[in-house]
C-alpha cells in the first residue's frame, strides 16, 4: 500500500470545550489510485488531508507513506489548495519550477535536471499554458492559476498528490475542463491522488474509489468503488449514464439521509404568507 | 414578410449617470490632475489675497511676490546647496541605518511568535517616547557632531519601521508558506524565498512613508549644534525674522519630500510590477 492512514483522529481543545473534528479513521490508498474523500463541509475531510500533508498535527493515530511514518510536510506529498497559491512575483515557468531551487535539489545530476525541465515544459504544454510561460499570476484566470499549481506540484514528482477542493473556487464550465485535464494527467502519470471535494459528480467522474465522510465528527461511512473504466475511457457522456445516476443517487442519500423530509415546505410557505399578510395589514 | 420595426429595435439614446461623486469610483485622469493643480492654485490665491490685505502683519505672512524674490536670492546663495547636501546626508544616513536594522528585526518579529513576544511590546513602548525629548541624552551619548543628528533620525524612524515590516510579513498569506513546505522548502528557504519576497512591495512602501518621517525629524535633529542644514537655516531665519526666506525653505522641503515620495512610488511600480495592488 502506498498510503496508510491508521486510527487518525483530531480533537480541538479550547479551555473546557472539546470539539471532535475527526473520529479515529483508517483507510489505505494503493499505488496509482485516485481516491476521493467526499463529505459535507466541516466533516474533517480537509483536516485529514492537512494531517497527511504534515501541515497539521493529529491528536492520535499515524500516517504511513511507503511504510514510513509522516512527521511533517515534505516534497513526497505535493499539495494543491482551493485558494490560489501561486507565488505572485514569479512567472508561470518559474512558479512551475519553484521546487527545483530548493533543498539539495539544485545539486541534482545535470541529466536528471534536464529531464525534469523538459517534463515541466510538456506538462505546461498539456495544460495549455505554453504561451503563458512568461505571464505573471495576476494576469491569469482562476482556472489557469490552478493548472499552474498542479504542474508545480507534479514537477516535484511527489509520491502522492493531495488536492483540497482544488476546483471549488472555479465556475462550472472551467471546473469541467479541469476535470478532463485531471483524467488525462492521471492516465499519463499514474500519480497516486488523494482528492477532497463536496461535489458528488466530480467525485464519481474522477475517482477510482470514494470514501464517504459523515458530518462532524467526521468518520468514514462507506468505501464506494467507482465501476467506470480507468482514466480516458471516461467520456463526459458517462455523467449521463444510468449507472452514474444510480451511484450519484446512492452517494447523495448517504450524505444527506432524510434531507428531503426534514423540511416541511408547505408549513414554511404558510408561515411566509402569514407574515406578509400581517405586514400588509399594519401598512393600511 | 417584411420585418416589422418594433420598439425593441430602436436604438435608445445612451444616458449614463457620470457623476464625479460616486463613492470610491474613478474620475477621468485629466480631471484628477486638474483638481490637484487647483488645490495648489487655491492655496496660492488665498495666500496672495490674505497677505495683500491688512489682516496680518507682513512680517509674519509675506506676500507671494516677496517669497518669490527671496527664492531668487536664496537660489543664488551658495549656502542653500550646502544646506541641502548636509540635510540630505543626515536624513539618508539615519534612514538607511534604520532600514538596514529594521528589516531583519521586523522579519524576525513577523515570522516568529517568539520574536514578536520578545520585541513587539518593547518596541511599542519605545515608539511613544517623544524624540525631541531625547536630545539632551543624545548630546551626552553621541556628542554634538553628525552622529547625534543621524542617531536622532534613526530613533525617529526605526521603531516605526520595525513594526510596519513585521506587519507586512504577517500579511503574507499563510497558504503560501504551506505550499512551499509541501514543495520541500526548509524553514530558512521559506523565509528567504517566500516570506521576504512576498512582503517586499509592502516593505518598500513602508520605507517610502518612513523616509517622509525622517525628513520631519531632520528639523529636530538640527536643533543640536548644527552649522548648516535646511532645518538649522529655518531656525536662523526665524531669529532674524526673515520670514520670506523661511517660506522658501519650507516650500523647498515640501518639494524635496514630494519628489522623493514620487521616486519611491515609481520605483515600486517598476520593480514590483507583479504585485496585484492598485494602491501602490
Amino acid at each position: 500500500m502506498k498510503l496508510q492512514v491508521r486510527q487518525l483522529e483530531k480533537v480541538y481543545r479550547q479551555r473546557r470545550e472539546t470539539l471532535r473534528a475527526l473520529d479515529p479513521t483508517s483507510f489505505q490508498v494503493g499505488d496509482g489510485e485516485f481516491v476521493t474523500l467526499l463529505g459535507p463541509s466541516g466533516c474533517g475531510k480537509s483536516t485529514t488531508l492537512q494531517i497527511i500533508a504534515g501541515l497539521e498535527e493529529a491528536s492520535g493515530g499515524e500516517v504511513l507513506l511507503d511504510g514510513e511514518q509522516v512527521l511533517g510536510p515534505g516534497r513526497d506529498r505535493g499539495m494543491v489548495f482551493q485558494n490560489y497559491t501561486l507565488f505572485p512575483w514569479l512567472d508561470v515557468a518559474a512558479n512551475a519550477r519553484f521546487s527545483f531551487a530548493l533543498g539539495g535539489n539544485h545539486a541534482r545530476h545535470r541529466e536528471a535536471a534536464a529531464r525534469d525541465d523538459t517534463r515541466v515544459d510538456s506538462l505546461l504544454e498539456v495544460m495549455g499554458l505554453r504561451t503563458f510561460s512568461r505571464a505573471y499570476p495576476r494576469e491569469l484566470s482562476g482556472g489557469m492559476k490552478q493548472r499552474v499549481a498542479i504542474v508545480r506540484a507534479l514537477a516535484n514528482r511527489p509520491k502522492v498528490l493531495l488536492m483540497d477542493e482544488p476546483f471549488g473556487a472555479l465556475d462550472a464550465q472551467t471546473r469541467e475542463e479541469m476535470q478532463e485535464l485531471m483524467l488525462l494527467l492521471h492516465a499519463h502519470d499514474r500519480t497516486t491522488v488523494l482528492f477532497v471535494t463536496h461535489d458528488v459528480e466530480e467525485a464519481i467522474y474522477l475517482s477510482t474509489r470514494i470514501l464517504v465522510f459523515s458530518a462532524r465528527p467526521g468518520r468514514i461511512l462507506e468505501d464506494v468503488p467507482v465501476p467506470f473504466g480507468p482514466g480516458l475511457d471516461r467520456h463526459p457522456d458517462v455523467k449521463l449514464s444510468v449507472e452514474f445516476m444510480q451511484l450519484k443517487r446512492k452517494l447523495i442519500h448517504l450524505l444527506h439521509p432524510g434531507a428531503h423530509v426534514d423540511m416541511d415546505r408547505q408549513a414554511l410557505l404558510a408561515s411566509l404568507v402569514r407574515q406578509s399578510n400581517h405586514n400588509d395589514r399594519k401598512g393600511t | 414578410m417584411a420585418a416589422e420595426v418594433t420598439d425593441l429595435d430602436r436604438k435608445p439614446e445612451i444616458r449614463r449617470p457620470q457623476s464625479w461623486f460616486r463613492l470610491r469610483r474613478d474620475i477621468p485622469a485629466w480631471g484628477y490632475r486638474a483638481l490637484a493643480a487647483s488645490g495648489f492654485a487655491l492655496v496660492l490665491v488665498l495666500w496672495a489675497w490674505v497677505s495683500h490685505r491688512d489682516f496680518v502683519n507682513p512680517v509674519f505672512l509675506p506676500t507671494p511676490e516677496a517669497v518669490w524674490q527671496a527664492l531668487r536670492d536664496v537660489l543664488g546663495d551658495a549656502s542653500l546647496w550646502l544646506d541641502i547636501k548636509m540635510s540630505f546626508f543626515r536624513v539618508t544616513a539615519g534612514f538607511a541605518l534604520a532600514a538596514v536594522v529594521a528589516i531583519p528585526v521586523g522579519i524576525t518579529m513577523g515570522a516568529f511568535r517568539v520574536g514578536e513576544g520578545l520585541l513587539q511590546p518593547l518596541t511599542e513602548f519605545i515608539r511613544y517616547i517623544p524624540v525631541p525629548a531625547l536630545i539632551p541624552i543624545f548630546m551626552v551619548l553621541f556628542g554634538i557632531d553628525e552622529l547625534s543628528k543621524v542617531m536622532l533620525i534613526w530613533v525617529g524612524t526605526f521603531f516605526q519601521l520595525v513594526l510596519m515590516v513585521a506587519d507586512e510579513i504577517r500579511r503574507v498569506p499563510y497558504e503560501l508558506l504551506q505550499v512551499s513546505y509541501t514543495l520541500g522548502a526548509r524553514r530558512d528557504e521559506t523565509i528567504r524565498l517566500v516570506l521576504w519576497r512576498a512582503a517586499m512591495p509592502g516593505i518598500f512602501d513602508a520605507l517610502r512613508l518612513c523616509n517622509g518621517w525622517a525628513w520631519t525629524y531632520l528639523v529636530v535633529a538640527e536643533l543640536i549644534a548644527a552649522n548648516e542644514g535646511l532645518g538649522y537655516r529655518i531656525l536662523k531665519f526665524s531669529r532674524f525674522l526673515q520670514t520670506p526666506k523661511i517660506w522658501v525653505y519650507l516650500i523647498l522641503l515640501g518639494v524635496i519630500g514630494l519628489s522623493l515620495d514620487l521616486l519611491f512610488r515609481v520605483v515600486n511600480r517598476r520593480v514590483f510590477h507583479w504585485a496585484d495592488t492598485t494602491k501602490r
